[in-house]
Parts: C-alpha cells; structure tokens; sequence
C-alpha cells in the first residue's frame, strides 16, 4: 500500500483532500474537512461574478484541451432569453490511457464533484446536470450516487437548495466503453442514447449541445475545482503555478517508477521533481529514463534529456510540442521496450476509432499495421517516412481530435526513436 | 438578410462571389462555378460531414476545413488551390481507396462511378498502401438491391435517405472504427418502396441495382427520356437500352416532380418489357388462340361486327395508356363503331371529364412544402403516390399538423386518426372535429381525397362535402389550392380529358359488366387489363383485347391484337397534377406488336371509316382541339374551380383502400409481369407471415 | 531491449454469419420494470432514447452477461425507436457483449502502462487458468471468458483487471491466480477487489447489485 505522501501542498491548499482515500469518503467526512461550507452564500452571489472570477482565476479545462473554463462558461446564453433549458454535463469518461484520477476523485471524494455540480448548475442557470461516467466505472459511481443521494438528503440538491430558491437536479449517466465519448460532442449523442460519433462544430454546445439546448460540457477534475476557487481569495488559487496556467492539478504518475501515484501538485512543477518527489523516483533512477509521456497517450513522448528540463503545465510542454493533456506522466525506462508500447498504443486508438470520417477510420489502422511492422523490424527504412508522411494525411483532417492524438504519438516516436526503427530494420534485413 | 462577399482562388484565379447568410463555403464555391469534389454531401440529405473529401483551405484557419458543412463569412478567403487543399484532397482519396477492393473491371458502378470519377480528377496516381484490404460480409437485403460491402466508403448516404426521405428506419451503421458496417444487422429485405434511390445515392458499387446486375456496361447504353407511368406521378425517368432492349430505368432530375427519386415500381419493373409480351395478333381457332397476321386479325374482327348493333357493342379500357391512344380508342368506339359503350373507368368512379376539377390535384407537388395543415380522406399516399408521400413526410417532419380520415396504415410518419368514415367529415366541418379549427386557422391548408373515394356509392355526396369543406377552410382561394384529388394510375386523367367514358347514355363500365354477364352484348373491345376480376370479363361477346402482355384477362380473348408498352412509343402521359408531358419511345415495339393508335387508325380503315388522323401531328391537334392544354406540354394550368360532386346523403361505410401492403408491387398488368416485383411481393407476404406467427 | 511481437488485439473476425433473433419473446419482469421506470425518469419526457444504453446493460444482465437480438428489440420497443438504432448503439460500444461470456468475464487491461508493468503476466495467469489461447475466448467449462481491453482507468495501481464490476489492481502473475483461483472456488471477490462497494446503484438510484 503507498506510504503517506510527501506533504509539499498543505492540506488546505489541496482541492482534493482525500484523494487517497485515507479519510471518510461520505458527507460526514466531506463536511468535516470544510466541504459545503459557504454554499449558500455562492448560491446567493451573481452568477456574473462567479463568471468573472473563474476569468480571473485562469482555470484551464482538466480534460486535456486546456481551454479556460471562465470563457467556457461565458459562451452560455441567458435560459430566459433562449426559451429552453440550459445544462451542466460532466465529462467522466476517463479513458486516456494513462490517467486514473476522476476514478479516485469518483471513489475517495466525490462531494467535490457533487458540490461543484451544484455551483456550476447554478452559475450557468442549469436546472439539471448530468454526470456521464464510463461504463466501467460502476463500482466508482456506485459511489457517486450514494454522494448524491446523500446531498438530497441533506438538502444540498433538489428543489430550493438550503433556502436560496436554486433548484438543482443531477444525475448519474453510465456510458458503455468508448473512449470517444470523452469528445464533448461524442459525449453528448452518447448521452442522448446514440452512437458517440462527435458531432459537426458549428455549431457549438452552448448553443446547440444535450438535446439542441445549451450545454457547457466539463471535466470533473474542472467542476470540481470551482468550489474551493470560488470561496478563497483569489491568491489561495494564484499563487501555484505561472501565469496562465495557475492553480493546482492532479498529476498521475504510472509507469517504471517506484511509487505510482496520482497526486495533486502545484502547476508549472518541474517534471523531473514531480516524479522524483511524488513517485520516489524513477525505477533504475534517473540515469535509466528513456522517455516519458507527459499528458496521456495523445501527447507525444519527451525524451530524457527534455524530460529534465520540462515544466509541467499547459505552456511548458507545449514549448517541446507535446501537451499536458490529462497530466498523466507514464514513465518509460531503459527496460521498457518503447517501441512495443507505442505500437500498443496505436493499437488502442484503432480500436476506438468511432468510424465516422474517412481518414481517421482508415487511416488509424493504417499507421497501426505499420506501427506493428516496423517495430518487429519488419520493413524498409524508406517505409518510416512514408508512416510520418501518413500521420500528416490523417491529421488535422477530421471532424474531432481524436485522429491528431492518434498521431502525435506516432510522430513523437519516429522523432525520438527513429534510430531504433532503423536498427530493428536493419537486424531483420541482416538475419535474412 | 444580409449577403456575404467570399473570394474564392483556384487555377483559374480570384473569383469574388456573393452569397446569403447561412451559405456554407461549398455553396460559395459553386457560387463560383468551380468544382469541389465530394461523397457524403448531397444537396437533398442531411449534412454529415464525414467523407472529408470536400476540405479546402480557408486563409487564416488553422487546418482545413469541410466545405459542406463550415458557414461561408464576409471576407473569407477560400483557396482550392493550395497545398494544404490539394494535400487533403489526395490524402484523403488515398485514405479512401486504402481498403476499397478496386474492382472495377467486375463492378456494375464502373463507367459512372463517384469514386472512380474523383480519383482521377483530385487523387494521387499511386498508392503507398502495402497492407491487407479490409473484407466485409455481403448483405442480403431483397430483390431490389445487391450489396458487395467491401466496397462500402461509409459515406452514409443511404442511411440518411432511409431515415430522412424513405422514412423506413431500417438501415444503419453498426460496429465501431474500421469494422463499421452499413446495413440492416439483422439480415431482412428492406421493406420501402423507394428502396432503389439509394443505389443512385451510393457513390460507390456497394448497393448496386440487382435485377441489372453485370447484364450492361453504362457506357454501351443508350437514354431516352421518359415518364414513368407506374403510377399518377409522371416521374421523370430515363430509360436506357442496348440493342433495342430496355437494360434498366433510372431517375431523372425535376424539382417540379420527383426531385430525383423514383419508386421501386418504377424502377424495377422494366423486366416485365420482355417478358410474358404479345408480340403477335392472334385469333382463336377451334378453340385455341393461334398466332396470325394483322390482316387476318382484322378480316376476323370485321366478320364478328358484321350484321352487329351498334348498343351490342362496347369498350372498355384499362389505365396504363397515353393521351393519344385513348382518344383514338374512344374516337375508334364512337366514330368508327358508333357505340357510345365506352369506359375507361373501370374502378367505376364518379367523375367525368365535364369537370376537370374534379379529378386532379389542384395544389402542384412542388407546393405541398407550402401547405401548413393537412387532411388525408381515404387515402395511404404511400401505396398510391409515394414520392408524393415524401413530400409530405418532409412537411410533417417541419411539424405541420396532419390527420386522416379513413383506414389505419403506415405512412412512415406519424399523424392524427380521425375516422373512418365520411360523417367525420361533416364534424370537421363544423368544427366539432378539433382538427376543424387547425384547418379553419391554417392559411395554406391541404386536402387529398383518394381515388377510392370516388368509386363509393355515395361518392359523389363526399366529394360535395370536401369540396365544400375545402372551401369552407380557405384550399381555394385566387392564392392557393389545397384540394386534392388523388389519382393512383398514370393513365386516368388523360382518359378523362379525352371523355373516354359514355356522353351521350351510353353504358358504364358498370352497365357494360352487368350487360357482359346476362350475355346481352355481341362484341367486347378491351384495351389493357381492367381492375376487376377475369371472370366478370366473360361472356358469349366475341373480346377483342389490344394489349402488351399475355395476361390472364388476354387470355380469353378470340383476337388479339399487340400493342406498345409506354417505352416503345411517343405519348403524351398526364400526370395527377394535370400536367401534360411527353415520354419518348426508346425502343421498337417487340416483333408485329404497333403503337396503340395505328391499330385502331388502321382497323377504322379496314371497316371502311377511316379515322381522321394519319400521323402523329394530326392526332396531336385533334387532341388539341378537344382539350388545349395538350397544346403545352410540361405546363401546368390551373384549372376553372367548379364544386365537384353532388349534395347528398353521406353513409357511415368505412372508406377502403385499392392498394394494400399485400398487394402494393402487383396493382398492373406491367407489374404483375415483372419478376423482380413479384418477388417483393413475396417479400413482404413472406415478412408479414413471420411477424403474425411472432 | 528485447523485441516482442505485440498481441494482435479485436482484430476483425469474420465469422460469415448474420444476427438472428433467438424467438425469447423477451419482456421485463416486475423488478425490472421499477429499475426501467427509475431510468426513464432521469431524462426529460420526450427524451426516452437516452435510457438505451443504460437499458441495454439492464437487458445484459437479464440474459446472463450478453445481448442476443431479442435483448436490443426489447429495449428498442421500450425507449419507442426503430430497432436498427439500437443496434448500432448495442455494437457500437464495447461494454455489451455481442455473443455469450463465460461466468467469470476477465478482462485485462494490456494498454500503456499495465503493459509497461506486466500485464504479460497477468493474460498469461488467466490464459492458463481458463485454458484459451486467444482474447474473446471462453474456457470450456464457461467459467472464464478472457478478454484484452483497453485502458480502464487505473493505471497508477498497473497491472489491473476487471471482472463484472470489480477492479482488481497491483497484480502480479502469482495474484491473479490466485483471485481467479479464489473466484472459482465461489469465494467473495471482495477479498481482492479495489473499490469496495457503496450502497446505491448508478444505474437507476435504487440497491446497489454486486455484478461478478
């Protein structure tokens, strides 16, 4: 069992307090570590200003696009005007590979997600809010509906919450295993009972999202950081990480190292000291590092000396072309035989192709039976600059971004590891 | 509205062109009358956006964009000449073809192939792709259309077009990714009558038309354009053959009619041309029909009429027939034979060519979209006219209120079951039906009255009663007509216009039948199969039956004379609007068999009262001075409202329906010819035994 | 550095062979019927469709762990679409089970990071354990059905596997052995299990149903 983290954030500057689940997941041990404090008062303030402030705050969408949530929520139109119902819908379809964290916010605190449900419903006047979880997260979400049930009970959702006359519904909406359906649009047919195909942009959901009224889709990582930005002072988010990529982030950190573990650290943390000071290091220590994935399986792979350097939030790693994304860090060392692991990869993303635009249903398998090919060595070098001219027929080129994080891999490793393509290649070609 | 200014950039330059707000860019670039290639988009369906064949560059977007589907904005500057378009457009087309089998030699859709046609006008001259091809599953979907999946784009054409046009939800795609699958998952014929549109629809060989399958090239084919006449639509069609032989018939485009579908009846019936036909003048000996020459023929009918009165004889004509030939059968039974014993409307209904009103559509297909409550009155549009049905669908879809008057069935759409009988009609009328007031407030409402309506005993009295009704809710105004009458056959209201019916007491189909049965009448002349059982046909009259096919009515004929199938000659057809137009012969009629009005321009002769016609021209202006629209073909003229029908007592008898699922494929002599129609037939019977047993 | 062939994994098979309805005449029983109305009621009137997957696990479950034709026609009668609709969604998500699964649905996760922490040994145990050789298949006595998936969302506790709605984390080759081991023998999968359960079901509000 992991031993007790190394206490860098104080407990009260974490979002998740419990996010290793050492405390009581319920209402009781929620409230108790300071949860649903000061509800009533958020449910009393302007919406505007909730807006404003979460502008302010520079709160960036936790689901891997980074897009800043404030803004997000600026898009939706006033229900009064539009005639039709707004809503909140939360995006647990946690499927990157690599990241593990709404599952342990689902199951060791919950009541954060719950809260910011609540808050969120209200700031966007949506009377009901859906949570869609993956479909294999049923023991996770058995969890997050008694969560519910419990803020029922206590009169934190329903009708004319604590007195305030907000009237809040949510719901707990199990998808059935497709990793599109994390796409907000994909997310959005799923919900309505279809196929999680992404929807054509534009027009977009605030406009036109759940069931053709305005939707604002976020991640539960997101919703459940707008509570605690919401009651502190705007330094207690501010002062973690640079501008533009404040606050705080759960990090999950899977791989060759000595302690996996999901974390929530400070923004902008070296990548190097986040992994040396949360997951006890990399297994062989640093000197065998061979590469990491810094933000889930879309982002392309940093190679040790990058991974050195790098900053861990939205700006650094852009700086090396790849992305935060999820903020799930796998860790590949010297024993790893990467090559194998991003054919995996490609694997994955055939798999879970939704089939709807030519070039990512085609084109995804294409590169996958190359992936698998080249890696067994089983090839021409000429063949790898056909993969990477492949990966540019494909990207950009389809209606969601599901096909450009099927690529970035692919282009990341033919960067990084081009060399060890060619000496596979060249050690087939010589036993025949 | 507001228009925007775009600039469009190809080889050609810089084109600048205006277009409304709401316009997409690939609007904008046709605008500019420059190509941009394509497969999911088509102008009639939905917008899908998946083929990813149409991006271009927009200058300043990130990446490229889908033409289809992106909002054309003031100012945008779309390149399709670029790198970036050029790439795209050949990766994707790469991409494309990447596990399409490329079969084209053995591949029905070669020669007019979307697929084959854009690769080599926008894709790359070779591929890099070095793997396994994808393999899929055929799909049995029925006698209509053969599938080889393999070659499917996933373009999701035909699926769009089941669920939006066809209204039969019975297509989709299932599986995920790579191993989607379009089809019906549960292997069943698909039970749509439009069911063929979706081959034309198919950019590629995956649905491809059955019956025709490998028996053409398209490029050996020759068209001639045509009307369809399997039913009142008057669908544009082309109709194309080899050799003197109908191959297959395809759709033609016209907003004004079909847009460009076509019904299955249509479409898949071209088989019955050369099968089952009378190619020869027969006439019975010892008891035999035997084949003989024309002037034999003749000698035989000249004898039977010898010493004959004129009141002891009569004609009688079925509904497949053109303008011409039905004014020179009711001028052959009135000049030549001088009997007034002549009737066309073998249904027996009530209206006569005395009132034009009274037996066509008032409102013009194009015009249903404009219709904003409608009644249907003993009628299922979807079996007598079902591209009419399309256009209604799509106005119940836009949530235009509709109800029926008359029996339950499935119309692909959802509406509102008022009654079965005419007495509902009453309480529409004075608003007793809530359904009345949605009428009374419409501004463009719409009634279609169906022909069965005018066969009943007190058809007349309903007919007074929608008529006034439709007056009463404002369908006939100077500014729209909203009431209907629904003919279900191609020929019936050119058989009206030319009065093919008694004028002067002459005997009705009724009376003839009834005359025929107590063997009062010495000679029959039945041109084509009448809609009543065979056995009502016989008699001790000698049956002269002018007809295509060796039909079972045919049968029992003592001379029989061929004539030409709608293909195989010039006709003027009018359609249920009223409108006049003109089918071109694309192949000779088979073997002796003559165009309809030389037989009976040549048989006047040989009686010694030459008709006065002698070509085509001549009879034309003979129709012309009879009924002067015929003078325009293709116009539509609205015509003089005159309240049709009688008032009366109206009965409480349910209103039935002449066409049924059970026998929707086989309501005429052609169909029931037709191979490829009797094994829908089968189809359906076959289905609906497997559901009553579920 | 050693090179391994990687497992082709859902690779398309072709077995030549069309759905069929089986002729179960399916209907919901009383229990069921308050579980579907629960359902229906979390999504505004008119909207009935969006119960369909959540009444497609329903139907599932009904039918022991897979959904034969007649399954998706009933739930296609009950949320009033056209049966190919629920087809497509029935096929379209991997969590429902086009052909029958043994008692035991093991499914190992063999993505990134189990891979990189030895899901090798992991399908290896349960290979062995059930006696196939290939994922989608069922041991013969149809006590385990062994199953390659993708990742399910527990990569810091890797390698893991999911068997009905427990997750089994931090395995080794010995472990799983040991958990399906247990498993057959009709042991308490809470023994091994992650995430002990809670009191309510996410399906539908109500009791929450332990799925094994």
């Amino acid at each position: 069992m992991p031993k007790q983290t190394v206490p860098i954030l104080k407990q009260e500057e974490k979002v998740f307090q419990n996010l290793e689940g050492q405390d009581d997941w319920s209402l009781a041990g929620y409230k108790k570590r300071g949860g649903y404090k000061g509800l009533k008062k958020l449910l009393t303030t302007d919406r505007i200003k909730h807006i404003e402030k979460m502008k302010e705050s520079a709160l960036r969408g936790r689901g891997g696009a980074g897009f800043p949530t404030g803004m997000k929520w600026s898009f939706m139109p006033d229900p009064a005007k539009t005639g039709k119902p707004s809503y909140l819908v939360c995006n647990a379809d946690e499927g990157e590979p690599g990241t593990c964290k709404d599952r342990d916010i689902l199951r060791y605190d919950p009541h954060t997600l719950v809260e910011g449900m609540i808050i969120g419903c209200y700031t966007l006047a949506a009377k009901t809010g859906y949570i869609y979880v993956r479909g294999e997260y049923y023991d996770e979400s058995s969890r997050l509906q008694q969560a519910i049930n419990e803020a029922y009970e206590a009169g934190f959702l329903g009708k004319n919450i604590q007195g305030t006359g907000v009237d809040v519904d949510i719901h707990v909406h199990l998808g059935a295993g497709a990793y599109i359906c994390g796409e907000e649009t994909a997310l959005l047919e799923s919900l309505e009972g279809k196929k999680g195909q992404p929807r054509l942009k534009p027009p977009f959901p605030a406009g036109y999202g759940l069931y053709g009224c305005p939707t604002t889709i976020n991640n539960v990582e997101t919703i459940a950081q707008v509570p605690p930005i919401l009651k502190n002072k705007l330094e207690w988010w501010t002062q973690h990480g640079r501008p533009n990529n404040h606050g705080t982030k759960i990090f999950s950190i899977s791989g060759s190292v000595n302690r996996p573990i999901n974390v929530e650290a400070p923004m902008s943390i070296p990548l190097k000291e986040l992994i040396e000071t949360y997951a006890e290091g990399v297994i062989g220590g640093w000197k065998n590092l061979q590469a990491v994935i810094p933000g889930g399986s879309s982002t392309p792979m940093l190679n040790k000396g990058e991974a050195g350097k790098v900053l861990m939030d939205f700006d650094g790693l852009r700086e090396y072309g790849t992305g935060l994304g999820t903020a799930a860090v796998i860790v590949m060392n010297q024993d790893v035989d990467v090559l194998r692991v991003m054919t995996r990869i490609s694997a994955f993303y055939k798999h879970e192709s939704c089939g709807q635009c030519t070039p990512c249903r085609e084109g995804v398998g294409w590169v996958y039976t190359l992936m698998k090919r080249l890696s067994n060595g089983e090839g021409t070098v000429e063949e790898l600059e056909q993969l990477q001219k492949l990966t540019k027929k494909i990207e950009g080129h389809t209606i969601c971004a599901f096909a450009d994080g099927a690529m970035w891999p692919v282009q990341g490793t033919l960067r990084c590891f081009k060399d060890e393509f060619e000496r596979r290649i060249e050690a087939k070609e010589e036993v025949a | 509205m507001t228009n925007l200014t775009l600039t469009i950039i190809s080889k050609q330059g810089e084109v600048e062109v205006i277009v409304p707000q709401g316009a997409t860019v690939m609007d904008a670039i046709k605008a500019a009358e420059q190509q941009v290639p394509h497969f999911c988009y088509h102008k009639r369906l939905s917008i899908a956006g998946n083929c990813r064949m149409c991006l271009v560059e927009v200058e300043g977007a990130p990446k490229p964009v889908a033409s289809c589907h992106w909002p054309a904005n003031d100012g945008m500057r779309v390149n399709l000449d670029s790198e970036t378009t050029i790439n795209a457009r050949k990766g994707t087309m790469e991409l494309l073809l990447a596990n399409h089998p490329l079969d084209c030699p053995i591949c029905d859709q070669g020669g007019e192939c979307e697929l084959q046609d854009q690769a080599v006008a926008f894709g790359s001259d070779r591929s890099q792709f070095q793997e396994m091809k994808r393999a899929v599953d055929d799909k049995e979907i029925g006698a209509k259309i053969k599938t080889v999946m393999t070659r499917c784009i996933h373009c999701m054409r035909c699926v769009r077009f089941a669920t939006e046009i066809a209204g039969v939800e019975e297509f989709g795609a299932t599986g995920r990714g790579v191993d989607t699958q379009v089809g019906t998952y549960v292997e069943e014929a698909l039970q749509s009558e439009l069911a063929g549109n979706m081959i034309d629809l198919c950019p590629v060989g995956a649905l491809t038309n059955k019956p025709y399958a490998f028996t053409a090239r398209p490029w050996e084919l020759q068209h001639t354009d045509s009307i369809d006449v399997m039913d009142g639509v008057g669908t544009h069609i082309r109709v194309d053959h080899r050799a003197g032989k109908v191959m297959r018939i395809v759709p033609r485009e016209c907003d004004a009619i079909n847009e460009e579908w076509m019904s299955d009846t249509a479409r898949f019936s071209w088989d019955a041309l050369s099968t089952n036909r009378l190619t020869t003048p027969m006439v019975r000996k010892n008891g035999k029909l035997t084949a003989c020459g024309w002037p034999e023929a003749f000698k035989k009918i000249e004898q039977s009429l010898k010493k004959v009165g004129r009141d002891k004889i009569a004609g009688l004509a079925g509904d497949l027939h053109c303008a011409e030939d039905y004014y020179a059968f009711n001028a052959f039974m009135k000049e030549t034979l001088k009997t007034d014993n002549v009737d066309a409307r073998g249904d027996g209904a009530c209206v006569d060519s005395t009132n034009h009103a009274a037996y066509i559509m008032h409102t013009p297909l194009a015009d249903i979209e404009k219709a904003d409550a409608v009644l249907l009155i003993g009628t299922n549009p979807r079996h007598e006219a079902p591209l009419l049905n399309v256009r209604l669908r799509c106005l119940v879809q836009s949530g235009i209120p509709i109800a029926m008057v008359g029996e339950e069935v499935d119309l692909t759409y959802k509406y509102k079951l008022l009654g079965d009988n005419p007495q509902v009609l009453e309480d529409i009328a004075n608003s007793k039906n809530s359904f009345g007031k949605i009428l009374q407030k419409a501004e463009k409402p719409l009634i279609i009255l169906g022909s069965n309506v005018l066969t009943r005993p007190d058809a007349k009295a309903v007919l007074f009663s929608a008529a006034s009704l439709a007056e009463g809710i404002g369908a006939v105004t100077e500014n729209w007509r909203g009431f209907n009458v629904l003919q279900r056959m191609a020929g019936r209201v050119a058989a009206l216009d030319m009065a093919v019916h008694p004028v002067a007491g002459g005997l009705e189909t009724k009376g003839i039948l009834k005359a025929l049965s107590e063997n009062k009448l010495d000679v029959l002349f039945q041109y084509g199969d009448i809609e009543v059982p065979c056995e009502m046909l016989q008699s001790t009259a000698t049956k002269i039956y002018i007809g295509i096919h060796l039909t079972e009515q045919a049968q029992t004929a003592d001379v029989m004379l061929p004539a030409a199938a709608y293909t195989e000659k010039n006709g003027l057809w009018t359609n249920i609007e009223g409108r006049v137009q003109e089918a071109k012969a694309a192949v000779q009629p088979p073997l002796q068999a003559k165009e309809d009005w030389k037989i009976f321009r040549a048989l006047s002769a040989e009686l010694g009262k030459p008709l006065p016609f002698n070509n085509q021209a001549q009879l034309r202006q003979a129709i012309v001075d009879i009924c002067a629209i015929y003078n325009e073909p293709n116009m539509l003229v609205q015509p003089e409202w005159e309240r049709p029908g009688k008032a009366g007592k109206m009965k409480d008898t349910p209103f039935t329906l002449p066409v049924t699922v059970e026998n929707y494929y086989q309501t005429n002599e052609i169909l029931r010819a037709s191979n490829t129609m009797v094994a829908c037939q089968a189809e359906i019977l076959e289905k609906r035994k497997v559901e009553e047993a579920a | 550095m050693t090179t391994v062939a990687i497992t082709p994994m859902n690779e398309q098979q072709h077995t030549g062979q069309t759905p069929k309805t089986l002729g179960l005449n399916l209907v919901w029983d009383k229990a069921e019927k308050a579980k579907v109305k629960s359902v229906l009621a979390k999504y505004p009137k008119g909207r009935e469709r969006s119960a369909t997957i959540p009444l497609l696990k329903l139907a599932q479950d009904k039918c022991g762990g897979w959904l034969p034709v007649d399954a998706m026609q009933l739930v296609a009668d009950t949320v009033n679409e056209p049966y190919i609709r629920v087809y497509e969604v029935a096929t379209f998500y991997t969590m429902f089970n086009l052909k029958p699964v043994g008692k035991f649905h093991v499914q190992v996760c063999t993505n990134c990071a189990c891979l990189i922490r030895g899901s090798d040994g992991v399908t290896k145990a349960v290979k062995d354990i059930a006696g196939v050789d290939s994922s989608g298949a069922t041991s013969k006595d149809g006590t385990f059905t062994f199953t390659e998936v993708e990742c399910l969302g527990a990569c810091v506790a890797a390698p893991m596997m999911q068997i009905g709605t427990h997750y089994f984390t931090h395995l080794t080759e010995e472990k799983t052995k040991d958990i399906l081991n247990h498993l057959k023998e009709g042991g308490d999968p809470l023994k091994y299990a992650d995430t002990p359960n809670a009191a309510s079901d996410p399906l539908h509000n109500g009791d929450y149903e332990e799925h094994v």
